[in-house]
């Protein structure tokens, strides 16, 4: 037990030094300091941003993007520049622009939020949101222009573009704006496409060595456009070895590289075989036409052009790097930027970016960019596949809509049309680095090679109709481009056509059964597409917008009819095709 | 207190959102209502209380109420804490809420449209009704919110309310005799039953299913039994080697019996070789489908003159062509060459034309579908929509099918002379290259 006296504490004399010193206060009190600080401050900026908004009187335009790019953010700023010059010229009042460029990250959550929360700014770049979401978004929260794209724009004035509506001054026209709303809502600012980059002066040395080593005739400054030369070039390079004593690896590769190759040099080549596929002339060799002509035995996976366009499929991947298969895009670039590789596939929207990263790297080069190669019809084994280069389809990208929030639409709409004139659209994109998307608008220099070829061939097959095909074509290929299958034994041009002989009508026909059910399930999305326009001649007084609408809504109305239609007929085409299938044995 | 009892058993049913009453009067009401006797509170009663609820969260007060009910005359402390907290649960559960859209009612028809587009379903329905309800009857403002919000039940997903939807347009029907909303009324009847027929659930095609995956229960149990069938065995392991193995053996050959009847009884297993396609049968026959011409017929009939008439021969024509016989293909050839000739100056001429298009391309009949193409194309109803397929595929009948070469060079040069960035100028040149032995176009080397 203790023996303290119980008045003790009370005997003991007071030490000052219990409480706090100043200091030791100034150290409690520090956190509550900057917690109310920091509180006020952000309230003070609030206020007084809201303060600004009540009394500006300044047009405020903004603007919202993902590209970070330092020369996109130039680009508009630099417009709007020149678009306050044309306002002061003709007396209204200038704008006050914004722009908040977003990262890609961030971009879909925070473009939600601002529209549901009612401060959208302005003009919102479309993407980065899931295809529903977008419908949504757009019939709830941005204007549509359907009125205005039909009228001309009138900063094409003096141009040829001058009396033709707005709409057809694009590259694509902007297709049906969105066919679900049976609106257009958005406008696009640049188009895009893919080149093949190279690295000139490493090409000009490595050649000269392999003409001194009497391998090549001639010393080179830019790769054979024709493919067999191409691949037997890159075959020599890869004899090579760098300061390390490593072989040069000609082509970066990963897999999105090869399917940049795959789209722009191996595609076109099954063109010959579209007249077998294209059962209703359209002249396009749609995924159920593919499992028709298949089915019917009209076309085979072993038809002698198709295995040659697989040959040629393993020629190209047998000169991308090993283990390309899997490796990241970066890491792709990585091999070419450390002139490891000569020959990298890129987009136009990265060329600047390659350009940049190029003239940073410790061994600084320069970047050339040309065509990808073409199997040319003088080949002697392949020539009969050559229709030509691959139609580039010049879509819209790069494309912003115009919020509900906004509290001056006209002046929107305005800066809109004069973004897209042809002479203002062929600066930005100058600025920009990108290709611009209104005809007769010229790209830079630097882009000429992107131009994109419309006068290209179209794949002549399809063979994915759903997830079955889907997934059993990304089993199959990649066995065939790494040249063994997953057990390690060899899997050739032959092997590939045998398994897809056996096994591709098989999941062919469950995605079919899928896809019938899925269009049944369509049907009644379609009726509503139908409602909504009708609903909107029902209740427009305005007849000018009355009778587009009707023309939109006649449009729409084929559709749900064809559709009943076309279920009917697959059925029906189904059951023919597989009785004379069993009828010839190909089928159980 | 029997006043507000009164009023408060009046309460509008679920729809009646717009006269929801305050939280606060039906709080105060329900703390009242606790307190009468016991025989006097019913659950119906209950369920008038809680009308202006949403249904999802009525049980569970009436739930508690009810159990709360059994000696309401004896409150004692505990229980008032009890009821007073059941109060708050339907507070936090909150009130219906209130309307909020346009008070016009032909300002609230467009909303309603608008969050149709959203699909905005529940709003929809709520715009529609206030329409209706404020518009003057039989008003064109009062169809049209009819009209809405049958849409709205029609078109609501996942699921649609066909019941209240045909009931709506019904009626509509029956008080807009003739008319054009009228009409379409109708032909939203008539659509309903046609889709119907053209469901997923027509179809029997389970056996093609991502669920039917290889029978999976004898190798599971079979591993299960190994491991229990072990357990066993070492525990009789001193009473018996003999009656160790004998439980082992028995497990597994349990495991192995059931697996295999539990395997029989799961789907096959999905043989790609020799995949079944759904029956031709998981079409309708030709007795529905007469039913739903019949049903489009009394359309034509009943509200001559309306658009909702037109679109109405559309679809039989298009039935009969559907039904895939060669006689019905015909038929429906038959009638539509018959209606495009009746109503030349029709907006639906273009889609008449389409429709017999895709009746002769069947029949593999190329030379009329080259000639409706045609005279489609020179009807021109709508010179702002793009023409590049139609044009293109007209060049192409006639190129390869008809062989009619005048026809397919005139096509081919208007759809290059229009159509600067089309996908299949390619083939149109080279096909013009053959036709006319033209010089090689850009893109080939």
């Amino acid at each position: 037990m203790s023996s303290v006296p119980e008045n003790a504490s009370r005997a003991l004399p007071r030490v000052r030094s219990d409480a706090p010193s100043r200091w030791q206060w100034i150290k409690n009190s520090a956190a509550t300091f900057l917690l109310a600080t920091t509180f006020f401050a952000c309230l003070a900026r609030v206020l007084l941003r809201e303060k600004a908004k009540l009394t500006n009187d300044k047009i405020v335009l903004s603007l919202a993007h993902w590209q970070l790019e330092p020369g996109v953010t130039k680009g508009f700023d630099e417009m709007a520049k020149r678009y306050n010059e044309v306002r002061r010229a003709r007396g209204d009042a200038e704008i006050e622009f914004r722009q908040m460029p977003i990262p890609e990250g961030a971009y879909g959550q925070w473009v939600t939020t601002q529209l549901m929360g009612g401060t959208a700014p302005d003009l919102i770049e479309i993407g980065f949101l899931p295809y529903d979401t977008l419908l949504r978004f757009h019939a709830r929260y941005f204007t549509p222009v359907t009125r205005e794209i039909f009228k001309p724009n009138p900063y094409n004035k003096g141009t040829d573009l001058e009396d033709r509506p707005w709409k057809e001054t694009f590259v694509d026209g902007l297709g049906e704006g969105i066919p679900a709303l049976q609106e257009y809502y958005d406008v696009g600012l640049s188009t895009f496409s893919c080149r093949m980059f190279y690295n000139r002066e490493l090409l000009k040395t490595l050649t000269r060595k392999l003409v001194a080593q009497g391998k090549l005739d001639k010393e080179l400054d830019a790769p054979p456009d024709n493919l067999r030369e191409f691949l037997s070039l890159c075959d020599k390079l890869h004899e090579l070895t760098d300061e390390s004593g490593r072989p040069y690896l000609p082509i970066a590769g990963s897999p999105d590289r090869f399917g940049l190759i795959n789209w722009l040099t191996i595609s076109p080549l099954s063109a010959p075989v579209l007249t077998e596929v294209d059962d209703n002339c359209d002249g396009f060799a749609n995924d159920t036409e593919t499992f028709f002509a298949i089915l019917r035995n009209r076309f085979r996976f072993d038809d002698p052009r198709l295995k040659k366009v697989m040959a040629i499929t393993r020629a190209v991947t047998m000169r991308l790097q090993p283990g390309w298969n899997s490796v990241t895009r970066d890491e792709a670039v990585m091999l070419f930027v450390q002139q490891r590789s000569l020959f990298i596939g890129a987009g136009s929207w990265d060329g600047m970016t390659l350009i940049k990263q190029a003239a940073e790297a410790p061994k600084p080069f320069a970047v050339d960019i040309t065509q990808f190669p073409m199997v040319y019809p003088s080949d002697p084994e392949w020539g009969e596949l050559s229709w030509g280069r691959p139609y580039e389809k010049p879509a819209t990208g790069f494309s912003f809509g115009m919020t509900k929030m906004s509290k001056h639409p006209e002046v929107v709409l305005d800066f809109m049309r004069f973004l897209t004139a042809q002479k203002h659209n062929q600066e930005f994109n100058e600025i920009i680095g990108w290709i611009p998307v209104v005809r007769g608008a010229e790209m830079s220099k630097f882009l000429q090679a992107f131009k994109p070829n419309l006068h290209g061939v179209l794949s002549g097959y399809s063979p994915v109709l759903g997830a079955h095909t889907e997934t059993f074509m990304n089993q199959t290929n990649p066995n065939l481009w790494i040249g063994e299958d997953s057990n390690g034994k060899a899997f050739g041009v032959q092997e590939w056509c045998d398994r897809m002989n056996n096994r591709w009508l098989g999941e062919a026909f469950i995605d079919f059964e899928q896809r019938d059910e899925a269009y049944r399930d369509q049907l009644a999305s379609k009726e509503t597409v139908l409602a909504t326009t009708r609903a909107k001649i029902l209740l427009n007084s305005d007849p000018q917008m009355k009778k587009y609408l009707q023309q939109r809504y006649n449009g729409a109305f084929d559709p749900p009819v064809d559709a009943i239609r076309d279920i009917a007929r697959s059925r029906q085409l189904l059951q023919d095709a597989r009785a004379e299938a069993r009828k010839q044995g190909r089928l159980k | 207190m029997l006043l507000l009892y009164l009023w408060n058993t009046q309460a509008p049913g679920p729809e009646g959102q717009n006269d929801s009453h305050c939280f606060l009067l039906s709080s105060v009401d329900l703390i009242f209502q606790i307190a009468l006797p016991h025989s006097f509170v019913t659950p119906t009663i209950l369920s008038n209380r809680f009308a202006w609820l949403d249904p999802r969260f009525r049980s569970l007060p009436v739930g508690m109420m009810s159990l709360m009910m059994k000696s309401v005359h004896s409150l004692t402390p505990f229980r008032i804490h009890t009821l007073l907290l059941c109060t708050l649960l339907v507070l936090l559960a909150g009130c219906s809420e209130e309307y909020s859209g346009p008070k016009e009612p032909h300002a609230a028809i467009e909303q309603g449209w608008v969050l149709i587009g959203v699909a905005e379903w529940d709003r929809a329905e709520a715009m529609f009704q206030y329409a209706a309800d404020h518009a003057k009857a039989g008003s064109q403002d009062y169809l049209h919110a009819q009209f809405g919000l049958g849409n709205a039940y029609q078109h609501r997903k996942p699921q649609a309310k066909p019941a209240e939807a045909l009931d709506v347009y019904t009626k509509l029907a029956a008080e807009d005799k003739g008319g054009e909303i009228g009409g379409f009324a109708a032909l939203s009847v008539a659509r309903i039953h046609h889709l119907k027929l053209y469901a997923p659930e027509n179809l029997d095609n389970s056996h093609n299913s991502d669920s039917t995956q290889r029978p999976m229960f004898t190798p599971i149990l079979l591993i299960l039994s190994l491991f229990i069938g072990t357990g066993a065995a070492y525990l009789l392991k001193n009473r018996s080697k003999q009656q160790g193995l004998l439980a082992l053996a028995t497990i597994i050959l349990a495991a192995w019996g059931i697996g295999g009847f539990l395997d029989r009884q799961a789907p096959a297993a999905a043989d790609t070789t020799s995949v079944k396609p759904s029956a031709p049968s998981s079409l309708p026959d030709a007795a529905a489908l007469d039913a739903i011409r019949a049903e489009y017929q009394q359309i034509v009939d009943g509200f001559p003159n309306t658009r909702a008439a037109e679109e109405a021969a559309i679809w039989i024509g298009s039935t009969w062509i559907a039904q895939m016989t060669p006689e019905s293909i015909n038929t429906g050839i038959a009638y539509l060459t018959k209606w495009v000739e009746a109503h030349p100056k029709s907006d639906y001429l273009a889609n008449a034309y389409h429709q017999l298009s895709g009746g002769y391309e069947i029949q593999e009949n190329y030379n009329d579908d080259l000639r409706v193409l045609i005279k489609w194309d020179e009807n021109n109803q709508d010179p702002t929509a793009n023409h590049a397929s139609a044009w293109f595929r007209i060049a192409r009948i006639a190129d390869l099918k008809v062989h009619d070469e005048a026809t397919a060079k005139a096509y081919y040069h208007k759809f290059l002379d229009k159509y600067e960035t089309e996908a299949r100028r390619f083939l149109a040149e080279r096909a013009l290259q053959r036709l006319e032995g033209g010089p090689k176009k850009e893109g080939q080397p």
